[in-house]
């Protein structure tokens, strides 16, 4: 069977599940939660933002953060410059503590590192109060029995 | 709903690196830019990306890249020129997709690279540039899975 439920079934076994996020406003000199991770531990295998309103040209400063339940925030993603990114612009997190920033035709490659997420948050934070919207998406695999990843 | 090609007997690939996509042989644009490949539907992951020679390659480099050309927004290069001249029948070009140069390998085999393809391409194409007239013909082979639901690579007509 080739429907698109069946080929979404061959992405999950590779990538895992999927939680997409809806377009939001970017946070403004604050974080927000993108994704509450519940039950245990995930091992993230792909997480990205997509521009979805074009971004002020003066740079909001984001970063992604890991913030635990017990325990200490950690950077997933680092700042970079994302000034003026335009509409279908990506931003990858690539698990190594840093952000990688794409025109809208593709998302590089990346030395490719899944990376492991406790109980708590996933937040999207902005140095600065800057125009702009995106979206995010989520693949993930359970580490724990009942780990799960939801939208916040 | 899609309807391309089904994979069929491809079940273990597909499985471990994604639903195929192959683009019949064909001669080298000629200083210009020829979509390979039509992304629709949706966003998509590239697992493995390589061209193959199909008749040697002139003895001048024809300064092959690999582009995409996305429906909205700007270009991005996947893989940039690497010398090909003289590339033999069964040559490969391989994609890594993080914009540095094609990888070229004699016919035995590609090569593990540093970087494994693993690029999230936007609906549009995906482009093969030249930017010198030379003779050669390759045919070219990827492999993806969708990230959108109803997410498609095809190949376009050679």
């Amino acid at each position: 069977m080739n429907d698109d439920a069946s080929r979404d079934m061959l992405t999950t076994m590779y990538l895992g599940y999927h939680v997409a996020r809806a377009t939001a406003a970017l946070p403004q000199s604050t974080n927000h939660a993108l994704f509450t991770v519940a039950g245990g531990r995930v091992e993230v295998t792909l997480l990205f933002g997509e521009v979805t309103t074009a971004i002020q040209n003066s740079d909001p400063v984001l970063s992604v953060n890991s913030t635990p339940t017990p325990g200490t925030v950690l950077a997933l993603g680092a700042t970079v410059d994302t000034t003026s990114l335009e509409i279908g612009g990506f931003l990858r997190v690539v698990g190594a503590g840093n952000l990688v920033k794409s025109l809208a035709g593709a998302a590089l490659s990346t030395t490719y590192c899944s990376f492991v997420v406790p109980i708590g948050t996933i937040r999207l934070a902005g140095g600065a109060s800057k125009q702009g919207n995106m979206k995010w998406d989520v693949f993930y695999k359970p580490l724990d029995e009942g780990a799960t990843v939801t939208a916040a | 709903m899609y309807s391309g090609p089904t994979p069929g007997a491809s079940v273990i690939t597909d499985i471990g690196k994604g639903f195929r996509a192959t683009r019949a042989t064909d001669t080298l644009p000629q200083t210009a830019e020829e979509a390979i490949f039509t992304v629709s539907g949706g966003r998509v992951f590239i697992t493995r990306f390589f061209g193959e020679v199909t008749d040697t390659i002139s003895a001048t480099d024809p300064q092959l890249s690999i582009t995409t050309a996305p429906t909205t927004g700007t270009a991005v290069v996947l893989a940039s020129t690497v010398d090909s001249k003289s590339a033999e029948i069964g040559g490969f070009l391989s994609v890594e997709g993080d914009g540095s140069a094609l990888v070229l390998s004699l016919a035995g085999a590609i090569l593990g690279t540093a970087v494994p393809c693993n690029c999230i391409v936007a609906v549009g194409s995906i482009v093969l540039k030249s930017l010198a007239s030379q003779t050669g013909s390759m045919k070219w082979f990827l492999t993806y899975f969708p990230l959108d639901l109803g997410a498609a690579v095809v190949g376009t007509s050679a």
